[in-house]
């Protein structure tokens, strides 16, 4: 056996290449675990909105016409097999007031012991509420009206003349994310619910919890055939179906950022040890002229590599955990989560880095081992620059081009939805690697095309940097590799990133034409359950001079063809230009269809239920179903794009619609500072939401700085860890040429010409990567824009970012020449006489 | 006292010249108090045994190492004086070197490796290449013009080694054992070319060899012992070489 004496004089002697290769497995592990853990955080954040969203709740059963109902109607639903439990509720908005301040919100007449089965919540002071006359207020609604555990409320409702007084007996917070998007205020007993609600002894909805793994159609089926006629069963889980969109988009960019992690920290960590083996091939080669076996040396090297994984896993893991809140907020801050989540230690991410680390590092010196021990000694130490193989670049063309072909068959099924969506990242994947293998055959005619300018500039630097890259051409692929890995993938999640905030923003601007919004609540994920506005507000709105128009907006949960979605409904014919972004059909024709009775589908809706303008489907809200005809489809990100836009005054000539939720208000032009701030005065005093054009805008070019100021952080830090690659190169460069960069500073070469030979070569190296991956970049946003479900539903075209590619190619240039600095400095550094007599 | 206005002829000239190493915070003495002058197109033969200091006495004479101490002029011009830029571009257009082991550049062929310094100057392809045939062909290597070294033998890659540093007509020559790894035939050759480059250029030739057969080509034999300069002339006599040698082989 080897003495560990050898290894350890190894490191000793060379502290920085012993740093750079632990930096190397560490930033590789800490990518892996940062990813891991911030996906898993994200991930679980997704499940609690989902499961929120969702509830407990598999469906309910209501009237059609939305009116409150005897629970004695649907008394047997409970017998039905399957059922776990049905919870009678009263639902009604109403008004809140605490002395001279007034809140609105939905009122929820409910049995609290009943209602923890479907809802999470806590009672943060006080006690729940036992018997008439007693409500628990929800807490932010009881800090906005200033009201603690003994005061007292009056409630009011529509069609209620009179103040109803209640106490407040508790303040309840409801838990989960989703929870938070509830809008109930105010909690009571089923009694006072119906009461306030004009319907005593009545409910509105009586909620379904289903026995696990029941089949809900079923259930509901069996449930419809013992209902009255007027009671319908709606499924509960429009919701959490109208989040999945969102999800799915979110699952793209942590899968992708996953894989861009795993590659990269693959080929860094592969390049590190190719080099640090080939640095020592003239060791190796000595300890087998006396006397080591090949075996020896071949597990003196594993050790070594053992020991500098172990070390550089567990400092990875540790920059991992520490870097993984950052990768979290940004993932979150790019999905437009609300708030700061902590990342938990995840085991998994753990176990993955603890496994990572290793494996990677032993796969990893297997090759370079292998090499080294192949090698006649003799041959090794007579060569200044190591044993040479070919590439088998036959091989690695035909390889290549068989796995484009897998790629491209691959996207073309799941665009087809052949294939399970999940195929789209093996396809990016597939696509990664064929490049990879087909990148070997451009180095030589790359450098010499790339070269032959410098050539003019700088005659023999530019031809021996051109030679030498040559010389050493497994190294000049590998370092290429690794930047063009990093650099396709940061290049693509860039583009694909631009295209979907630029999508929304202009999507934004094209639908938002009112100069101010007005809404009585915060709307929900898939807009249902927004309280309405107060019936007072129309006519006083009516009577501010400069206000031009006011479009009623309602959100109604409506299901077409089976599928739920929300009905947006809006007064079209007040807008010159029709404020629908659309993608299929003629403005024009879908204005005047839209009049006629005809719907605008969502994207995403239209994808799900392949609906194309022309087409009829059957829609239904409430248990009132109707044919409709499509006018056309549009980009919708409300709702997930599982969206239904129809003009105000036929949808309410088919279905019961909602009253309005949402005024949005036009202005003259001169008079819109004045009514803004007549509207805010108004929304201060009734506790409604008062939103301009220009503070939504504000907000959303806020969001998209942030996310793109993230994403070029994120993008840097890449580019940053694959410089360490070009280090690597050219420092084995300046350290296996030292005895010829001695001759070349003997014959006459001065430090400057040395330094600007490693220049080049950095600027050769980082264009030989850069080109091709801006092409390769480019094409997977292209795929991933066409392909991934989620992404290609919102109807979101590809689009070239010459800007982004231009800065991201500028600094990657920047930064492969600042990582040829240090080489080169030392390069020029370098003192003749020593440099020659090197050996 | 040297005067610092030397003769016209003079190419080299050293006074007190000393160099001394740290290795391992101990000093060590290469040479010490050399004085002499080189003129143009002599060639002077340098021996002694090894760690007598006389590659070190070589180096610095090429401004490849500077003196501890003492003074050393190239054509009047005091090294010294001169930066790291002004003494590589001295190197590149009045000094050859000619090393042991050739010393050339392995990714370049033959033509590629002579023409070098002269590209280095700026010079473009175009003129660089007859000026390296003409060298070539007087080194007779010019049949063998794409040849990458690692396709000569040994005696050849020499040859292109003294036409890569004749190629910029240098007023001096510096080989350090320069036929120390060839056999007698060639090495003799190398020696040979060495001598005509002094007396048919009239270039000045500095070289360093353990060889007798060398130094007898020479005009003038500098024997170094312990760092000190202990024989300057050139024997003429059985005698006098043995005197010189003698000395040596004493030691």
């Amino acid at each position: 056996m080897i003495p560990w004496r050898f290894s350890w004089n190894n490191v000793r002697q060379r502290p920085l290449r012993t740093l750079l290769t632990i930096l190397s497995i560490a930033g590789g592990v800490a990518a892996v675990v940062a990813v891991l853990q911030s996906a898993a955080a994200t991930r679980g954040q997704l499940d609690s909105l989902h499961q929120t969203l969702a509830s407990r709740v598999a469906m309910e059963v209501v009237t059609d016409d939305t009116s409150a109902f005897s629970l004695e109607d649907a008394a047997n639903v409970t017998d039905q097999p399957g059922v776990h439990s049905a919870i009678p509720v009263f639902r009604v908005f109403a008004k809140i007031l605490a002395g001279s301040e007034e809140a609105r919100g939905l009122a929820i007449g409910v049995d609290l012991e009943q209602y923890r089965e479907i809802r999470d919540f806590e009672i943060v002071s006080g006690r729940p509420y036992l018997a008439t006359g007693e409500v628990c207020l929800e807490a932010s609604v009881a800090e906005r009206l200033n009201v603690t555990v003994g005061d007292e409320v009056r409630l009011g409702a529509r069609g209620v003349p009179w103040l109803l007084p209640k106490k407040v007996v508790g303040i309840l917070k409801p838990l989960g994310i989703g929870a938070v998007e509830e809008t109930a205020s105010v909690f009571m007993t089923l009694a006072d619910g119906a009461i306030l609600g004009k319907a005593p002894r009545k409910i509105t909805s009586l909620q379904i919890v289903l026995e696990s793994e029941t089949e809900p159609d079923r259930v509901a089926a069996q449930i419809r055939t013992r209902l009255p006629q007027n009671l319908i069963v709606v499924k509960a889980a429009s919701a959490a179906e109208m989040a999945r969109p969102t999800e799915e988009i979110i699952n793209v960019g942590l899968n992708v950022a996953a894989l861009l992690s795993v590659i990269s920290a693959i080929f860094i960590v592969v390049n590190t040890f190719q080099i640090s083996v080939a640095e020592r091939q003239r060791q190796l080669a000595l300890l087998r002229i006396v006397g080591a076996t090949t075996e020896q040396v071949r597990k003196s090297m594993y050790r070594e590599a053992f020991v500098f994984g172990a070390v550089g896993t567990l400092l990875g893991i540790i920059m991992g955990i520490a870097g993984s809140s950052f990768v979290a907020q940004g993932v979150q801050d790019i999905f437009g989560f609300v708030g700061t989540v902590k990342v938990a230690i995840q085991p998994r991410a753990i176990l993955a880095g603890l496994v990572f680390g290793p494996v990677i590092t032993l796969l990893s010196v297997w090759q370079p081992a292998r090499q080294a021990c192949a090698a006649a000694p003799l041959a090794v130490l007579k060569s200044t620059s190591g044993p040479r193989r070919g590439f088998p670049f036959r091989r690695s063309i035909q390889t290549s081009i068989a796995l484009l072909a897998l790629a491209i068959l691959m996207f073309t099924c799941n665009w087809l939805d052949i294939f399970p969506k999940w195929t789209s990242i093996l396809g990016v994947t597939l696509v990664q690697i064929a490049c990879l293998l087909f990148l070997p055959s451009l180095i030589k005619p790359g450098t010499t095309l790339l070269f032959a300018p410098l050539r003019r500039i700088s005659t023999i630097e530019a031809r021996l940097g051109q030679q030498q890259l040559l010389d050493n051409f497994g190294r000049t692929s590998l370092t290429v590799a690794v930047l063009f890995v990093v650099s396709s993938i940061s290049i693509s999640i860039g583009n694909t990133t631009l295209i979907l905030a630029n999508d929304v923003t202009s999507w934004l601007d094209r639908t938002l034409s009112s100069d101010f919004l007005l809404r009585a609540s915060s709307p929900r994920v898939d807009m249902s359950e927004t309280d309405i506005l107060p019936d007072t507000l129309e006519p006083r709105l009516a009577a501010i001079p400069g206000i031009t128009f006011i479009d009623r907006i309602s959100f109604t949960v409506a299901s077409v063809d089976g599928v739920a979605a929300t009905l947006l409904v809006r007064q079209l014919e007040g807008y010159e230009s029709l404020p629908i972004d659309l993608l299929d059909g003629d403005p024009d024709e879908v204005r005047e269809k839209l009049m006629a009775g005809e719907i605008v589908l969502g994207s995403v809706l239209a994808h799900r239920i392949q609906g194309k303008p022309g087409d009829v489907f059957r829609m239904e809200i409430s248990g009132i179903s109707h044919e409709v005809r499509v006018a056309g489809v549009a980009k919708e990100y409300t709702a997930g794009g599982l969206m239904i836009i129809m003009n105000s005054e036929s949808a309410q000539q088919l279905f019961p619609i909602q009253p309005p939720q949402v005024y949005g208000i036009r202005t003259v032009r001169s008079a819109t500072a004045e009514v803004g701030e007549e509207l805010r005065s108004i929304a201060r005093n009734q506790g409604l939401i008062f939103q301009s054009l220009a503070d939504l805008r504000e907000l959303v070019q806020r969001l998209v700085l942030g996310l793109t100021n993230r994403l070029w952080m994120i993008l840097i830090l890449a580019l940053v860890i694959a410089a360490f690659a070009i280090v690597n190169t050219l420092t084995m460069n300046v350290l296996e040429q030292t005895r010829h960069l001695g001759v070349l500073r003997v014959v006459g070469m001065s430090r400057f010409q040395v330094f600007r030979m490693f220049l080049l070569q950095a600027l050769v190296l980082g264009l030989l990567s850069m080109i091709p991956a801006v092409i390769v970049g480019v094409l997977m946003a292209f795929l991933i824009t066409a392909s991934f479900r989620g992404v290609s539903e919102q109807g979101v075209t590809f689009t070239l970012y010459p800007t982004f590619l231009s800065y991201y190619v500028a600094c990657g240039i920047i930064l492969s020449l600042s990582a040829a600095a240090l080489p080169a400095i030392r390069a020029g550094r370098l003192k003749p006489l020593e440099a020659i007599h090197e050996e | 006292m040297i005067s610092s206005n030397p003769p016209q002829n003079i190419v080299i000239r050293t006074a007190n010249l000393s160099k001394v190493f740290v290795r391992e915070g101990v000093e060590v003495q290469a040479f010490d108090d050399v004085t002499l002058e080189i003129p143009h197109g002599q060639m002077l033969a340098i021996m002694g045994p090894s760690g007598s200091g006389k590659s070190t006495l070589l180096h610095v004479i090429g401004g490849i190492e500077p003196a501890s101490a003492g003074e050393i002029w190239f054509d009047g011009r005091q090294l010294s004086t001169l930066n790291d830029l002004e003494l590589t571009l001295l190197r590149r257009r009045r000094i050859g070197f000619v090393f042991q082991s050739f010393n050339l550049v392995p990714t370049l062929d033959v033509i590629d490796n002579v023409t070098l310094p002269l590209i280095l100057d700026g010079i473009p392809q175009r003129d660089a290449v007859p000026r390296a045939l003409e060298c070539l062909t007087r080194v007779e290597m010019s049949h063998r013009l794409q040849h990458l070294p690692s396709q000569l033998s040994g005696g050849e890659q020499q040859r292109v080694a003294i036409a890569r540093a004749l190629v910029i007509n240098p007023a001096l020559v510096l080989a350090d054992e320069p036929t120390g790894n060839l056999d007698s035939a060639k090495g003799r050759d190398i020696t040979h070319l060495l001598r005509d480059v002094a007396h048919e250029d009239h270039q000045t030739v500095v070289v360093v060899t353990h060889d007798i057969r060398v130094a007898s080509q020479a005009d003038r034999l500098i024997v170094l012992l312990d760092g000190h300069m202990c024989f300057d002339g050139k024997p003429s006599t059985d005698a006098e070489w043995m005197a010189a040698l003698r000395l040596e082989i004493d030691t």
